[in-house]
């Protein structure tokens, strides 16, 4: 898949995984499997872009003696997964088109 | 690898990010690593799972500006050894040797796209030299038939209309090799970013 494709599809699945409820790092790459190729590594760009978006906020909490951070989604986040859906709304419709799946 | 080290490593690595970038980052694979391993990995399988360092520094880097990363690399050690003032003591004593290294590598590149660009130029001054010489011999093809008799002038003419499509042809070509020759030095743009980069 086109890498920028890629990205925003990435960025869309944060997004819903984190209006599901708060989450962190290592649980939403667990969240994603199977759904989007994304590692832990890959990650990190991808929340660090979401968070300059200010789409997420970012706060810790004490975790077995350390410090874990959370991911939530922000009222900003909440309007690209309904922006995304709208896009990939009308694209689908092409898409049906294209596939055979619905004649016009 | 432990974690630790792979965090000393890291830091390294990102040496020319802003410090928060840094700070920020290291927080993130820290905790991500005690997560697998909370998750019933060893501390080097969880190291391992993160990807190598370069690809780490790289995902890391791959969203930032073209300008930090630069000073990341060059703050990273490649030139640099590593006290300010011995690099600004070797940068006066080096400048009759790097000056014009430096000088002759600005150059080669910007012949480079000088040469990539005569391509593309050249033919469109064919194409505007058809199109000009044809018009013009048209024009001398009608005083010519006044003044020498219509041979002479349907000759002009003839050859006016032949330059004019050539012109035409230049310009077709010359269209499609700019179209090209723009992604060509878009390429070369990209790989001088790449020497930074990797």
């Amino acid at each position: 898949m086109d890498t920028q494709l890629k990205r925003g599809f990435v960025e869309a699945c944060v997004l819903r995984v984190l209006e599901g409820s708060d989450n962190y790092g290592y649980q939403i790459v667990q969240d994603l499997y199977g759904i989007i190729d994304v590692n832990e590594s890959t990650l990190y760009p991808i929340l660090r872009r979401l968070e300059e978006r200010k789409c997420l906020a970012i706060y810790t909490v004490e975790h077995h003696g350390r410090l874990r951070r959370y991911y939530k989604i922000t009222d900003k986040g909440r309007a690209e997964i309904a922006d995304f859906l709208k896009d990939w709304g009308e694209v689908m419709v092409a898409y049906e088109y294209i596939s055979g799946g619905k004649k016009q | 690898m432990s974690k630790h080290d792979f965090l000393v490593i890291l830091r390294d690595r990102l040496g020319g990010l802003p410090a928060k970038d840094i700070r920020d980052s290291l927080d993130y694979y820290s905790s991500t690593i005690d997560d697998l391993v909370e998750s019933g990995k060893s501390e080097e399988e969880a190291v391992r799972a993160l990807g190598t360092i370069d690809e780490v520094a790289r995902a890391i880097q791959s969203d930032r500006p073209l300008r930090e990363v630069m000073k990341a690399s060059v703050a990273k050690g490649r030139w640099s050894t590593g006290n300010t003032t011995l690099d600004i003591i070797l940068l006066v004593l080096g400048f009759p040797l790097w000056f014009p290294l430096l000088l002759t590598a600005l150059v080669l590149v910007f012949v480079a796209y000088l040469f990539v660009w005569l391509v593309p130029f050249l033919t469109w001054v064919v194409a505007a030299a058809g199109a000009f010489g044809g018009l013009w011999s048209l024009v001398e093809a009608l005083i010519g038939g006044v003044v020498y008799g219509p041979l002479q002038g349907f000759a002009a003419a003839g050859v006016g209309l032949m330059a004019i499509g050539l012109g035409l042809f230049a310009g077709i070509g010359a269209y499609y090799l700019t179209k090209y020759f723009v992604t060509v030095s878009a390429k070369l743009g990209r790989g001088l970013k790449g020497l930074f980069v990797r």
